[in-house]
């Protein structure tokens, strides 16, 4: 008989063995991807960079800093396209479990000596080894390379330490939910169609939303999109969304960088981790219950099949309905009756065609019409909600005593344009929304409420007001944000009352400002013509009185005048890096700019030379110069030179079918000029519109 | 001893096994018989503990199966689709098997393996029919579970095959009390072998009794009645499962032993009467054809 | 015996039987001398080792072959065993005989033509 009985059944290395050799080429394929992709190219990249680093003759210096820059790049939180890592976890959860899919395999497999769980938890491991294990690997071999050609520190090793954290987070989640995939289904097709929903739905239903909210609410604001959902899939790309690479030269790791991408990744990764340990106790929940008999079916529960169909269905029917839409392009009894009609048919159709892949069955597409119905009434009644907001999201403005703060952003104020290196690169008006910090005062109640009011109102969406954007922060955490339309008319008092806030001014002057001017450039004013140039180090002295005439800017000054100077520092190649205006009642900031030989007057007719102004309106386009020194000095006193126009105003204030360019005497420049409305020159109009006034 | 007890199992509305309690007996050899589709690889699929019961129980050496890795190590189950690895050979499955089960034994795997002209380095996907099966066969033997569950166990053998398979059942059986529980559709190819018959029909168990007990349960009678009075004394004392007449000449079928029937025919007048041999094909068409037309199911259980 | 006739209506444990009765009294099989083991008998007809137990269990009954525990089994001696078969042939003989009265055949026909038979 035999020579050596062993009572004691299969050892979990051999189970492991025995798993490993069915999926060799699972194994084969991560070990080759993940050495390639880390390791592989980053020797390539920095050996690439070092050769032609002494073509171009970078200094030692330059050439450590770009090695750096191409190791965090590469391994670092900010890498690429760290969504491989959920492609690997959906495909390694199916290909282990796929045997629950084969009658044939069942038999062979679970009337093995194998306890089901241990099994179970055998490919599991098996599963997440054959990823981490070569993950790992290419990590650490990447360091060594990176070491070797001098580009690592202390800093990026924590860096890639996280990275590595990050990117076993994604493949987890995205693995636990392959599982599931795989215990709600019993066919590979349909699993993987599962596991695709799974990994999608959230993004799914946020993108039909997203697109129904800024058809139909009126004061929908675009910008406010969420970072993260549910899925490891639109999670993957956390890091990249928030934080977009930069160049070499500003977009490096910092200290300080790193520990912002660290906190900021805290709540995505527990959202990650919860999303993994909910779908993994379910997964196995599943597994224990499962019929051996379910192989083959395509969605193993009914409730799954439910949920799936009419998910789908409704889904299908809404992005039915706003493909239809945008035939339209605006709302009326017509488009509303096409659009139901979309959305119906879109539900029908996939709902039957769910359930023709349930079945495998084509008569089955009509099956459990109620379902289809299901589908349809929900789509309908997510459409109603969009189109007759029946949420109230147009006439949401907070409980006072729920906010915190607010920040009001206007697009025809002037607002600094950002010049510190952001890593987040956030705009003006991102930034303005992020840091702003009203306290929500009647006023500013009064305000938005007028400025909700007439942007729900304003059916063309080019309004007779000023297009802003407000943004409640509840003390619940949550953020508001809408579109609104201050009116024109809107109360000067009400306005002066937000406008003339130190809050709201602070954003127009960057505290930092004198500090972020480069050394090698200069201070430069203008009137709109001329420039004056002036020392850098004139900047402290400017930036102090700027802020003391500061608290002269209000809402009233701002939309009754226009300022007489701008004011501004310059790089080298002399292109105007950011300009703040000077009203007149700056009293400080001129007394500055006189002592210091910058100050500038406003240009009057007796700086002009002669004017050329156009007129193109709709029927013709026509120009003519004047050097009548009357009718230049009417010219003149009738506009406002371009880069004087200020803030707080609208198409309204000028009539911007004639320009004029303004020749200056003795040589002193040109200057493009705006007219005021009603205030053009009657002769003008005679000589270019034919047209008395 | 495998046992199961008032076994019940579902697929949707189709009772594939209902209500079945049956006794295999260690050493003995098991056969379970039916139509295609009466649930024979179900209910093997639930000895395996492939398949969970709806209703009941199985008890394999007076546990339970399911999920249950040290009864699980006793048996091994052979469905009528065994699966092999692509690629695999059969030196390859055996060391896999041999990794599973504790009594696997290399050394007479190989040899098996040898006397059946089954070239170990070969691609089992090349194999014919027949030799898969084979293969499959030789596993089982070779990895000494006391229970062997076979599935259409000769289906694809030929002649040859099939005494080489018997054999290997005979001295296993002797050796070390091997219990080979066999399915099939056609009763001849286990009529022979087995100790005890299972009948599955529609799922329930019509019958499971002795092999030799049912032979001996049943007769064939032709007989020319003397007259009608005799004919119904007769059918008024035995129990006649069916009776079939040509001109005057009745084959009956009597539900007893040959004793009780040569009694009760002499009792009554007969021109003629004959006791003929009855394969146990007859025995079953007769019992399912009784069963059919009667609509419900019996159960026998063993004692 | 080394081959079971499948065609024959009888049982296995049956054929096995009469096969063995009929070596054993012609004296094919020596008294004492030792029978197969059920092992290799069944494996030798290839059939099931309780069929054989069985033959060999009905020839003990019938005092054709006797047991010894951890031994096996052995061919009985003796002249019972033709007597035995003497008993066996004359019930066949009676049997034939009602048979012949049943049909009303007169024995003495048959005995005559018995004695035409050839051998």
């Amino acid at each position: 008989m035999a020579m050596s009985e062993r009572t004691a059944l299969i050892s979990s290395r051999a189970l492991q063995k025995q798993i490993t050799r069915r999926r060799l080429w699972l194994v084969a394929v991560t070990w080759l991807f993940c050495l390639l992709w880390y390791p592989g190219a980053l020797a390539t990249l920095l050996a690439g960079t070092t050769q032609s680093a002494a073509v171009e003759k970078l200094s030692h210096e330059q050439l450590v800093r770009q090695c750096l820059y191409l190791v965090s790049r590469r391994l670092g939180l900010r890498q690429s396209l760290p969504v491989f890592a959920v492609v690997f976890g959906a495909v390694i959860a199916i290909q282990g479990f796929s045997y629950l899919f084969s009658r044939e395999k069942l038999d062979f497999y679970e009337s093995q000596p194998v306890s089901r769980m241990r099994r179970f938890w055998a490919i599991f491991w098996n599963g997440f080894a054959l990823f981490e294990i070569p993950l790992l690997v290419s990590f650490l071999l990447s360091a060594l390379v990176a070491r070797a050609m001098g580009a690592m520190n202390g800093m990026l090793l924590r860096e890639v330490g996280f990275s590595f954290l990050q990117l076993s987070l994604l493949f987890v989640s995205s693995y636990a939910l392959g599982l599931l995939a795989v215990m709600l289904t019993g066919q590979l097709i349909t699993a993987i169609l599962m596991a695709a929903v799974l990994l999608s739905a959230d993004w799914i239903f946020f993108r039909i939303a997203d697109r129904y909210a800024s058809l139909f609410f009126r004061t929908y604001y675009y910008g406010a999109r969420p970072n993260m959902l549910l899925s490891p899939l639109y999670n993957s790309d956390f890091v990249n969304r928030l934080y977009p690479v930069n160049t070499a030269e500003n977009g490096g790791m910092t200290e300080d960088l790193l520990r912002e991408l660290v906190s900021a990744l805290k709540v995505p990764d527990l959202v990650l981790l919860g999303v993994m340990a909910g779908a993994l106790v379910l997964a196995v929940l599943l597994y224990r219950v499962r019929r051996a008999e379910g192989a083959g079916t395509a969605v193993l529960y009914a409730p799954a099949r439910f949920l799936v169909r009419v998910g789908a269905g409704a889904a299908a029917g809404l992005y039915a309905g706003q493909l239809v839409y945008s035939a339209f392009g605006s709302v009326s009894s017509l488009s509303d009756v096409v659009m139901i009609f979309a959305i119906l048919a879109g539900a029908v159709l996939a709902a039957g065609i769910a359930e023709v892949i349930f079945a495998s069955d084509f008569r089955k597409f009509f099956q459990g019409t109620w379902q289809i119905a299901l589908a349809g009434v929900l789509a309908v009644l997510v459409f109603a909600v969009f189109r007759y907001d029946l949420t109230g999201y147009d006439r949401l403005v907070p409980a006072r005593q729920s906010v915190k703060s607010c920040a009001l952003y206007v697009y025809s104020e002037n607002y600094p344009s950002v010049t510190t290196y952001d890593a987040r690169q956030l705009d003006s008006e991102e930034l303005v929304l992020e840091t702003m910090s009203l306290e929500d005062t009647e006023a500013f109640d009064q305000m938005a409420r007028d400025a909700m009011a007439a942007k729900r109102e304003d059916a063309s969406g080019i309004g007779d007001g000023y297009e802003a954007v407000i943004r409640y922060r509840l003390w619940s955490g949550r953020t508001i944000t809408r579109s609104v339309l201050i009116p024109k008319g809107e109360d000067p008092a009400v306005m002066d009352a937000v406008v003339g806030t130190k809050a709201y001014r602070k954003v127009l002057f960057p505290d930092n400002w004198e500090a972020q001017v480069p050394a090698d450039a200069r201070l430069v004013s203008s009137n709109g013509a001329e420039e004056r140039y002036g020392n850098r180090s004139l900047a402290e002295g400017f930036a102090e009185n700027y802020r003391k005439d500061l608290v002269k800017y209000t809402y009233s000054l701002a939309s009754g005048t226009h300022p007489i100077l701008t004011v501004g520092a310059t790089g080298e190649d002399g292109d105007l890096d950011e300009s703040f205006p000077v009203y007149a009642e700056y009293t400080n900031t001129i007394a500055f700019l006189k002592q210091n030989d910058l100050y500038l007057e406003p240009i009057t007719g007796e700086d002009v030379r002669a004017a050329a102004v156009s007129y193109s309106g709709d029927d013709a386009y026509q120009s003519t110069t004047y050097d009548d020194p009357d009718q230049v000095q009417q010219i003149t006193a009738a506009g406002v030179p371009m880069t004087l126009l200020g803030s707080w105003k609208d198409y309204a204030d000028y009539d911007f079918s004639y320009s004029a360019d303004l020749y200056l005497k003795n040589g002193a420049g040109t200057c493009s000029l705006y007219f005021l409305r009603d205030r053009v020159p009657d002769f003008v109009k005679e000589d270019l519109a034919g047209t008395q006034s | 001893m495998i046992e199961t007890m008032h076994l019940e199992k579902s697929f949707g509305h189709i009772r594939a096994v209902n209500d079945v309690t049956l006794t295999m007996a260690d050493g003995e050899i098991f056969g379970l018989v039916g139509t295609n589709g009466a649930g024979k690889s179900t209910f093997l699929r639930l000895l395996a503990g492939v398949l969970r019961p709806d209703g009941g129980e199985i008890l394999v050496d007076q546990e339970k199966i399911w999920d249950n890795p040290a009864r699980k190590a006793d048996l091994f189950f052979v469905p009528s689709d065994f699966y092999f690895f692509p690629n695999a050979t059969p030196q390859e499955m055996g060391a896999y098997f041999a990794a599973l089960y504790p009594k696997f034994d290399r050394a007479r795997y190989e040899k098996l393996l040898r006397e059946f002209g089954i070239d170990r380095t070969r691609r089992i996907q090349e194999f014919s029919k027949g030799m898969k099966r084979q293969t499959a066969i030789l596993l089982g033997i070779s990895s000494g579970t006391k229970y062997l569950l076979l599935d259409e166990t000769f289906d694809g053998l030929d002649p040859l095959m099939r005494q080489q398979v018997r054999t290997l059942f005979a001295g296993d059986m002797a050796e070390r009390g091997l219990t080979p529980i066999l399915t099939s559709h056609d009763l001849r190819d286990i009529e022979d072998l087995c100790d005890r018959i299972g009948l599955l029909h529609a799922g329930g168990i019509l019958l499971s009794e002795d092999l030799a007990g049912l032979r001996e349960g049943m007769q064939k009678v032709q007989v020319v009645f003397a007259s009608e009075a005799d004919r119904a004394a007769l059918l008024s004392k035995v129990s006649v499962k069916s009776d079939k007449k040509r001109g005057k000449l009745e084959t009956i079928l009597v539900e007893a032993n040959r004793e009780q029937t040569e009694a009760a025919f002499r009792a009554v007048g007969t021109v003629y009467f004959e006791i003929l041999p009855l394969t146990l094909e007859e025995v079953f068409i007769s019992k399912t054809e009784g069963m059919k037309s009667d609509g419900d199911v019996r159960t026998d259980s063993l004692d | 015996m080394s081959v079971i006739d499948y065609r024959d209506a009888r049982p296995i444990y049956e054929q096995i039987t009469e096969r063995y009765k009929t070596l054993i009294l012609k004296g094919a099989l020596l008294p004492d001398e030792q029978m197969p083991s059920v092992r290799s008998l069944a494996m030798e007809l290839a059939t099931n080792p309780n069929t054989v137990q069985k033959a060999y269990a009905e020839l003990e009954r019938q005092g054709f072959i006797y047991t010894v525990r951890g031994r096996g089994n052995f061919v009985s001696g003796g002249s019972q065993l033709l007597e035995q078969k003497t008993k066996e042939l004359a019930e066949s003989l009676h049997a034939l005989q009602k048979e012949a009265a049943d049909l009303g055949i007169d024995w003495s026909r048959v005995e005559e033509k018995a004695g035409e038979c050839h051998d």
